[in-house]
């Protein structure tokens, strides 16, 4: 899957519908954060034999402090150095997934993001959209009643702006 | 009301990003203060993870730290701490080179409060703002002490000490290896 990339990126240009699950089957985090994965892989936008150690790299992180941010919101992150690009998946779930979140609340938007090593700006404009998104309880309400994931894309277009 | 400031620079190279973040609101929350983070031209709640990435702060960018309430002055002074030893984010630290940074973070940290603060290891007891005192102890990024704390801002600085203690004071190959309290 090849995404059209120039200048300054928008959260929807790191989308696609494939890489947006909703109701996400597993509710332990170890099991969103690989379903997530899996969707990257299917859409070829990682390489199936850096599954692992992006599974590896972003449970080490993870170790380092929970990155269930608040809101019911997680962004599951790691840097990889073989990649070219960042990738960014997203999943819903209804149920709520244990994120071992300082607030103690279930999670329900999971952003995962891998990037390459450095690439500091573009990661750090990537999360200030996500979390200026998550912001937002219009996004969080419309993501709970959208009808899959064509819908999500469409409001991360309409609101990541 | 009381009220203090500070002005910082992000000397992280990756900037002010989810884990120096993280590391900034759990602190802060430890106050009774009102905390607020002024930077990039806005100004957002200094409790809120959200809120502080949403902010987007780059290497090299200067922040406004102010609190506001009857705990503010130690609560500058430890956020300060912090964003000035790059939020005890290791990536780019030379490690080996700093084996006991877990003792000066515990000095440093127990120095901004006004209590008299005693580490007790092993049934030993020595002043928590005193780098050679505390390395005197044995001290391991993994142990457990306890701390005997009287003063004024005794809650806040238990608070804090006890945050480093379940963080492996934030030696980052250490940490995430025992289960925090109440998870």
């Amino acid at each position: 899957m090849l995404l059209e990339r120039s200048g300054v990126m928008a959260l929807a240009d790191y989308l696609s519908e494939e890489l947006i699950r909703m109701d996400l089957a597993s509710r332990e985090r170890d099991g969103v954060i690989r379903g997530l994965l899996d969707s990257l892989v299917a859409c070829k936008a990682l390489p199936a034999r850096l599954l692992e150690p992006a599974v590896a790299a972003i449970l080490d992180r993870e170790r380092l402090g929970s990155t269930a941010i608040g809101r019911g919101v997680a962004v599951p992150h790691a840097r990889l150095e073989e990649l070219d690009e960042v990738l960014v998946a997203f999943g819903y779930s209804r149920a709520g997934v244990e994120f071992s979140a300082l607030d103690s609340q279930p999670v329900h938007e999971v952003f995962l993001v891998i990037a390459p090593k450095g690439r500091a700006d573009e990661y750090l404009d990537l999360m200030e959209r996500i979390t200026r998104l998550v912001q937002n309880d219009d996004f969080r309400r419309f993501v709970s009643h959208a009808k899959g994931r064509r819908d999500v894309m469409e409001l991360i277009k309409e609101m990541d702006r | 009301m009381e009220e203090h400031s500070v002005e910082v620079t992000i000397k992280n190279p990756m900037g002010f990003h989810v884990r120096p973040v993280q590391r900034f609101a759990d602190l802060a929350r430890l106050f009774k203060a009102d905390v607020e983070v002024h930077m990039r031209n806005r100004t957002v709640p200094g409790k809120s993870v959200i809120n502080l990435v949403s902010l987007g702060g780059r290497c090299g960018d200067s922040m406004v730290i102010t609190a506001r309430g009857e705990d503010a002055r130690q609560c500058v002074d430890v956020l300060h701490f912090l964003a000035d030893s790059s939020f005890f984010v290791e990536d780019s630290m030379d490690t080996a080179s700093q084996p006991n940074r877990h003792v000066e973070r515990l000095a440093r940290m127990a120095s901004c409060f006004e209590s008299e603060i005693q580490i007790v290891l092993n049934g030993k007891a020595a002043d928590a703002k005193a780098v050679e005192a505390v390395s005197g102890l044995g001290l391991k990024p993994t142990s457990v002490p306890r701390f005997r704390v009287r003063g004024t801002d005794e809650e806040q600085a238990r608070a804090v000490l006890e945050n480093l203690v379940e963080s492996c004071f934030y030696v980052e190959d250490e940490m995430g290896r025992r289960p925090r309290k109440g998870k």
